[in-house]
């Protein structure tokens, strides 16, 4: 007798499971909404360095892809390359100049300087310097330096990094808005697109899919209920 | 049983009527540029009002399917009806223009059932 139970009971069962999976969809795309338009500061007005982060401090989420000014004092014998950087499809690398910020013996911040296809003919700027760069968490993704000895590096990290100056180094780097003579501009790793969705109403929509999901498991457990009570009446003696 | 039967009327064309603005008005102006890129460009006013349709109505439109969820199963149950119509009156919420055959279908059910409301 309770074999009638089962089709509406595996009916229900996969309309939870629906609403909850699509639920579960839109509420990831929220998520997703939401940080794209967190990181998305890059038109903003460029702020002091200072203002955002200072050397000893670890690089604040909030502030990813944050338009910086920076001024201070290059320090070209730390200058490197970050290689497997792509512009448009291209292979290339990244030209970066660490620039000390404040006096030359301050804490220094590394400075993409732009996107260049070979590692020859590139200048590395001297003396007092001023820069306008998007902020950018330092790179850790663990990718092996095949040649330690070069001016050549994966990723821009930190620890790389300070081997090639004196200076204390950021927690962060910048990529100049405006590249250096002779480049072009690096892109924003760091930097998704922006969300084509209003967010709120991936979140409306997720909480909806949920709210269909209890309204049929509500359904089916009414129908439960009826079921039994019509059950009971039918057989109890007459 | 009278009021039961008023909300699930109201919501039902409520429900109904936006979902044929949805669907037969701002999806086609929305995403008419996938069949004339010319004509109803990305961006061009077709496609802002499509967009506008999608994003508010759409949104409006699924928590008031919602409510008409709730309408409609609270006078199926007060009208005594089988799971079967139950369910297809409540999934022919969901489909453009069958919406309003299924509130007919409904509404006459009701009044057969229950003389005192004819």
């Amino acid at each position: 007798m309770r074999s009638r139970l089962i089709a509406p009971t595996l009916l229900a069962i996969v309309l939870v499971a629906i609403a909850s999976w699509l639920g579960w969809w839109q509420f990831g795309a929220w998520q997703e909404g939401r940080s794209a338009e967190v990181r998305d500061l890059t038109q903003l007005d460029p702020v002091p360095l200072a203002d955002v982060m200072g050397p000893d401090d670890a690089f604040g989420g909030n502030d990813v892809g944050r338009p910086v000014t920076i001024e201070g004092e290059w320090l070209p014998e730390g200058a490197f390359y970050v290689s497997g950087r792509e512009l448009e499809g291209r292979d290339g690398f990244w030209a970066v100049v660490p620039l000390a910020v404040g006096e030359p013996d301050d804490p220094a911040i590394p400075i993409v300087l732009g996107w260049t296809e070979s590692t020859d003919a590139v200048v590395a700027p001297t003396g007092r310097g001023a820069v306008t760069g998007w902020l950018q968490p330092a790179e850790a993704s663990g990718a092996v330096d095949e040649d330690p000895d070069d001016d050549v590096v994966p990723e821009l990290r930190t620890a790389d990094a300070i081997q090639r100056v004196d200076n204390d180094l950021y927690s962060a780097y910048a990529v100049a808005t405006e590249p250096a003579a002779g480049l072009s501009r690096a892109s924003l790793d760091a930097l998704p697109a922006v969300g084509r969705f209003t967010a709120l109403r991936n979140l409306l929509y997720a909480l909806e899919w949920w709210v269909f999901g209890v309204f049929a498991a509500f359904i089916w457990w009414r129908w439960v209920q009826d079921g039994g009570a019509t059950a009971r009446v039918t057989e109890s003696p007459t | 049983m009278k009021a039961a039967l008023l909300r699930y009327r109201v919501m039902a064309t409520v429900v109904g009527v936006l979902l044929v603005v949805l669907c037969l008005i701002g999806l086609p102006l929305h995403y008419g540029y996938l069949l004339f890129p010319e004509a109803m460009p990305q961006g061009g006013t077709a496609y802002e009002i499509g967009a506008g349709i999608s994003q508010y109505l759409g949104v409006a439109h699924g928590w008031l399917y919602l409510i008409f969820l709730i309408v409609a199963f609270m006078l199926g149950r007060r009208a005594g009806w089988d799971m079967p119509f139950l369910l297809v009156t409540l999934l022919c919420g969901t489909v453009p223009i069958l919406s309003f055959w299924a509130e007919h279908r409904a509404t006459q059910r009701v009044r057969a059932e229950h003389a005192e409301l004819a």
